[in-house]
């Protein structure tokens, strides 16, 4: 049975917001840009990071690997 | 590796990352298979984190500059008073003799400590989120002790130093029984308006 990619397009979203961001904080740099950076943005790439380490484990153990 | 080297590996690398990922949501159909896995991998978490991680330090490293610490708008009498030609504050001599080259604002109020830098951050996150929640009062006040080792770092070995302080003195600075600013004050002007913002 092959996994719900869901949580797949959700830590790519993720990602990209944080991304944007970051992208955002070094192009207009600004204690607001920069606190919605390493705020935000931060918050965003580690959980984005995280929804994909559970992803792949979700993967590996419906084709038996883990 | 200067700021600006690593503010340009962050930009190109975040940009490369913005892209990379926005097309593999493009190409979010392409059949299963190792090369997929790959791309996902190296899309979603190995290139991104990367570009997290250079932008992140990119952006510490630039909130150094006493321009950044002027940005907050509360700083303004102390950022003037740095550049006024008149003022006799010790941080506008430090700062207009440039006994200290750059990021001077950071220089004096991070500890030579293993985790000062650590610290100082910390304290900084501290002060962005307070100035962005309007969670502050005027006149702005050092939190806590100052540390006066941090002036001890620079000034401790110099030979002026040790002309017009004798051990005594020196002694009773290291047992923090006196400090600089007994004698050497003030260190930066009074800001004037009181209240809550």
């Amino acid at each position: 049975m092959r996994v719900k990619t869901t949580p797949l397009k959700v830590s790519a979203g993720l990602m990209l917001t944080a991304l944007a961001l970051m992208l955002l904080c070094l192009t207009w740099f600004s204690p607001r840009t920069m606190a919605l950076f390493l705020g935000l943005g931060l918050l965003c790439g580690g959980l984005s990071i995280l929804l994909f380490l559970l992803y792949v484990i979700a993967d590996l153990h419906s084709r038996r690997i883990l | 590796m200067t700021n600006l080297s690593l503010e340009s590996i962050a930009l190109v690398t975040g940009m490369a990352a913005f892209c990379f990922l926005a097309g593999l949501i493009l190409f979010w159909k392409m059949p299963d298979s190792p090369a997929r896995h790959w791309l996902l991998l190296f899309g979603i978490a190995l290139l991104p984190g990367l570009a997290l991680l250079f932008g992140s330090r990119a952006a510490i490293e630039k909130a150094k500059s006493p321009e950044f610490c002027g940005s907050c708008h509360v700083m303004d009498p102390f950022i003037t008073d740095l550049k006024d030609p008149k003022s006799q504050t010790l941080a506008s001599r430090h700062y207009q003799n440039r006994y200290i080259l750059e990021n001077q604002c950071y220089t004096c109020h991070t500890d030579y400590t293993v985790f000062g830098p650590v610290k100082a951050k910390l304290t900084g996150l501290r002060h962005l989120w307070n100035y962005e929640t309007r969670n502050y009062r005027i006149p702005i006040k050092h939190r806590g002790p100052y540390n006066f080792e941090n002036c001890l770092h620079c000034h401790g070995q110099a030979k002026i130093f040790l002309e017009k302080h004798d051990a005594d003195v020196r002694k009773q600075l290291e047992s923090k029984a006196v400090t600089c600013l007994d004698c050497h004050a003030p260190v930066h002007p009074e800001q004037k308006s009181a209240g809550k913002k």
